[in-house]
C-alpha cells in the first residue's frame, strides 16, 4: 500500500534499514576517534579502493543525479563531459604530480601546503576563499535534497533538510574522516544498485538505447545536439567544446582534483602513497559508469516527462512514476546515499578547513595553540555550525541559479582558477614567491568576481560562462604571480627544501627529510 | 565599469573570436590530446619511485599502467562517440 507520501511499507522498510545501518556504521568508527588525526585524517589507514570509492562519491552527490540528469534532459550528452573528460586527464596528473606532494609534506589541508610554500598570508586567504565556498557548496547540496524530497514525497523542503542534516551530522561529527570514508563505500554501492534500477526501468519504458537515441533526434532541431559530446563555440548551452576542453578540462577538473579539500583530504589518509595515488586512479575507473547513471534516466525523461519547466524536476518525477515500490524505497535509499555521502564528505572538510587553517593559527598568534584534543573538539564544534550555516544557505539557492549544477560550477570557477595558478607554479617552479602568490590569489578571485558582474554581460557567447571564466582567471593568475615573483626577491632555498618538483623526485636527501618530517607528523598525532 | 568592459571586449573579445573560428570538428583532436598527454608524460616517471612505498614490487602495482588502462575506455569515448 502507498501512504501519501508517495512511498509505500515496504519503501519505508529499505530506507529505514539504510539509513539505521549508516548511522550504525559511522557511529561505530567514533569509537576510534581519539586524535585530531584521526578525525581530520582517519588515522592514516584508507586502502586504495575505499580511497578511490570514497573520492567518487563525494563528487557525485544527489546534485547529480538531481542536476546532471537535470542539465542532460535540458542540453544533452555534453553534461556528461563534466564526468568523463573532466575527471581522467585530472585523475592521472593529481596522482602523479600532486599527491605526492601533498603525503610527504605531511599537512592535513591545501591551504597548509601553500602556507608552507608561500607563507601564512597565502594560507588565511585561501582558507577563507574555501571556507566559504565549502559552506555555500553544502547550502546547495542541502537544497538538492531539498528538490528531491518535494519531488518524490511532497516533503516540505525544511522537513527533509532537518531529517538528513541531523544523520550525516551524528555520524560525521562523532567518526570523523574514517566513518565519512567507510559510510562512502557503502553508499557507493547503494546508488549503483538503486541508479542501475532506474535506468533500467526507464530504458525498458522507452524502448532500449538506441530507440531512445532516434526517437530524441526524431523530436526536431531542438534535439539534434542531444548526443554529442562537442557543441558549437557559440551554443547557447553553457558547455561549448572550446569551454569544455578550456575551462573544464584543463582548469576546472585539474583544479577540483588537485586543490579541493573533499577531495585530498581522502588521499591523505591513505595508508601509503601508493594507496594514495592508486586511490585517485581508481575513482577514475568509477567515473566512467557515472554518466550512465545520471545521463541516460535524464535522456529518458524527455520522452516520459516532456516539457518540464523545471529540468531538475526529471528524475524525481521518473521515479514517482517509473519504480513500483521496493524499488522506488532502493532508489530513494541511493539517492540518500548520494546526498548523505557529498554532505558528510564536505562537512568534515569544511571543518578541516576551518579548524587547521583558520581558527588553529588564529590561536597560535595569540599565544594557546590548540593541542590535539582541543583540536579535535574544535573539528566536531565547527562541523555542527559549518551545517548550520549551510541549512541556512540552501533556501538563496533556487532564487539565483537555473540549474544546481550550473550553481555549483559557478560557484567553484570563482576560486578554482586562482588556486590553480598559484599550486602548479608553486609545485613546478622553484622562482615562484609569496609576493607573486598573493597577488596572483586576491588579484585572480578579484577577476572572477568582476566577469561576473552584470556589466560584463555578453562578453562571452554562454549565458553562464563558468567555463570561460575559469580558464581565464587561470591565466591571469599565471601571469600576474609570475611576474610580480619575477620583481620580487627569491625565497630562500632553505624555506622551500622539499615543496618543489626536482626536490622531491630526484633529490635523495629531500626525500629522507620529507620520510622524517611524516613520521614526526604520524607520532604527534597518535594519543 | 565600462573602460574595463571595453578593455575586456578588446583582449577577452578578441579570444572569443578566434576560438569561435576554430572549427567544430577539431574539438575532437584536442579532447584526445587531452587524454592521452598524461598518460604519456607519466610514461616517462621511473617505476621505482611510483613503488617507492608499494606493500611489495609486484608487475600490476605499477601505476603507469593502471593510467594507462582506465584511461583507454575515454579516448574510445571520445574517439567514436564524440
Amino acid at each position: 500500500m502507498t501512504g501519501a507520501t508517495g512511498l509505500a511499507g515496504i519503501d519505508a522498510v529499505i530506507i529505514g534499514v539504510y539509513l539505521l545501518g549508516v548511522l550504525l556504521l559511522g557511529g561505530w568508527f567514533g569509537r576510534y576517534v581519539h586524535t585530531a588525526g584521526d578525525f581530520f585524517m582517519a588515522g592514516r589507514v584508507l586502502p586504495f579502493w575505499a580511497v578511490g570509492m570514497s573520492i567518487v562519491v563525494s563528487d557525485i552527490g544527489a546534485t547529480d543525479f538531481i542536476a546532471v540528469s537535470g542539465g542532460t534532459y535540458k542540453y544533452g550528452l555534453a553534461q556528461a563531459n563534466f564526468d568523463w573528460l573532466g575527471s581522467m586527464p585530472a585523475l592521472v596528473i593529481a596522482a602523479f604530480v600532486f599527491v605526492p606532494f601533498y603525503w610527504r609534506s605531511g599537512v592535513f589541508t591545501i591551504p597548509e601546503f601553500l602556507g608552507r610554500r608561500y607563507g601564512p598570508l597565502v594560507q588565511t586567504i585561501l582558507a577563507l576563499c574555501w571556507g566559504v565556498i565549502l559552506v555555500i557548496n553544502l547550502g546547495i547540496m542541502i537544497h538538492a535534497t531539498g528538490i528531491l524530497l518535494r519531488g518524490v514525497l511532497g516533503w516540505p523542503p525544511a522537513v527533509s533538510i532537518l531529517v538528513t542534516t541531523v544523520i550525516v551530522g551524528i555520524y560525521t561529527i562523532r567518526g570523523g574522516l574514517a566513518a565519512v570514508v567507510m559510510t562512502d563505500v557503502v553508499q557507493l554501492v547503494v546508488m549503483f544498485v538503486g541508479g542501475t534500477a532506474l535506468v533500467a526501468r526507464a530504458l525498458w519504458e522507452v524502448g532500449g538505447p538506441w530507440a531512445m537515441r532516434d526517437r530524441i533526434l526524431g523530436l526536431g532541431p531542438d534535439y539534434a545536439d542531444h548526443f554529442s559530446l562537442y557543441l558549437p563555440h557559440d551554443t547557447a548551452t553553457p558547455f561549448p567544446w572550446t569551454g569544455i576542453v578550456l575551462g573544464l578540462g584543463i582548469v576546472l577538473s585539474t583544479a577540483y582534483f588537485t586543490g579541493n579539500q573533499a577531495v585530498v583530504q581522502r588521499c591523505l589518509g591513505a595508508r601509503s602513497e601508493w594507496d594514495a595515488r592508486a586511490g585517485v586512479l581508481f575513482a577514475g575507473l568509477l567515473k566512467l559508469f557515472i554518466p550512465l547513471l545520471v545521463a541516460v534516466p535524464g535522456l529518458a525523461a524527455i520522452l516520459i516527462v516532456p516539457g518540464l519547466a523545471n529540468p531538475d524536476e526529471a528524475v524525481p518525477s521518473l521515479i514517482r512514476l517509473l519504480l513500483p515500490p521496493g524499488l522506488r524505497g532502493l532508489m530513494f535509499a541511493a539517492f540518500l546515499a548520494a546526498l548523505m555521502s557529498s554532505v558528510d564528505s564536505y562537512l568534515n572538510s569544511s571543518s578541516t578547513l576551518w579548524t587547521q587553517d583558520i581558527l588553529g593559527p588564529l590561536r597560535a598568534r595569540f599565544g594557546r595553540p590548540f593541542d590535539s584534543r582541543q583540536q579535535l573538539r574544535a573539528g566536531r564544534i565547527t562541523s555542527a555550525a559549518v551545517l548550520v550555516l549551510a541549512a541556512l544557505v540552501a533556501p538563496q539557492i533556487e532564487q539565483r541559479f537555473t540549474n544546481i549544477y550550473n550553481a555549483i560550477q559557478t560557484v567553484f570557477s570563482l576560486i578554482q582558477g586562482p588556486t590553480l595558478a598559484i599550486l602548479v607554479l608553486g609545485v613546478l617552479w622553484r622562482r615562484a614567491n609569496r609576493h607573486g602568490a598573493t597577488a596572483g590569489l586576491v588579484s585572480g578571485v578579484m577577476f572572477c568576481l568582476l566577469l561576473n558582474t552584470p556589466g560584463m554581460k555578453g562578453l562571452f557567447a554562454s549565458e553562464e560562462p563558468f567555463l570561460f571564466v575559469a580558464w581565464w582567471s587561470f591565466l591571469f593568475s599565471l601571469a600576474v604571480t609570475a611576474v610580480v615573483s619575477l620583481a620580487t626577491p627569491p625565497e630562500p632555498p632553505d624555506r622551500i627544501r622539499g615543496l618543489v618538483w626536482g626536490d622531491v623526485t630526484s633529490d635523495p636527501e629531500v626525500q629522507a627529510m620529507l620520510r622524517a618530517r611524516l613520521a614526526r607528523a604520524e607520532s604527534s598525532e597518535s594519543p | 565599469m565600462t573602460i574595463l568592459r571595453t578593455l575586456f571586449d578588446l583582449t577577452l573579445g578578441t579570444a572569443e573570436r578566434a576560438m569561435a573560428a576554430l572549427p567544430l570538428s577539431s574539438a575532437r583532436w584536442f579532447a584526445l590530446v587531452l587524454l592521452i598527454v598524461p598518460v604519456l608524460l607519466v610514461a616517462r616517471i621511473r617505476p621505482q619511485t611510483l613503488l617507492a612505498d608499494a606493500p611489495d614490487a609486484a608487475r600490476w602495482r605499477d601505476l603507469r599502467w593502471w593510467a594507462a588502462l582506465f584511461t583507454l575506455p575515454y579516448v574510445l569515448i571520445y574517439f567514436w562517440a564524440g
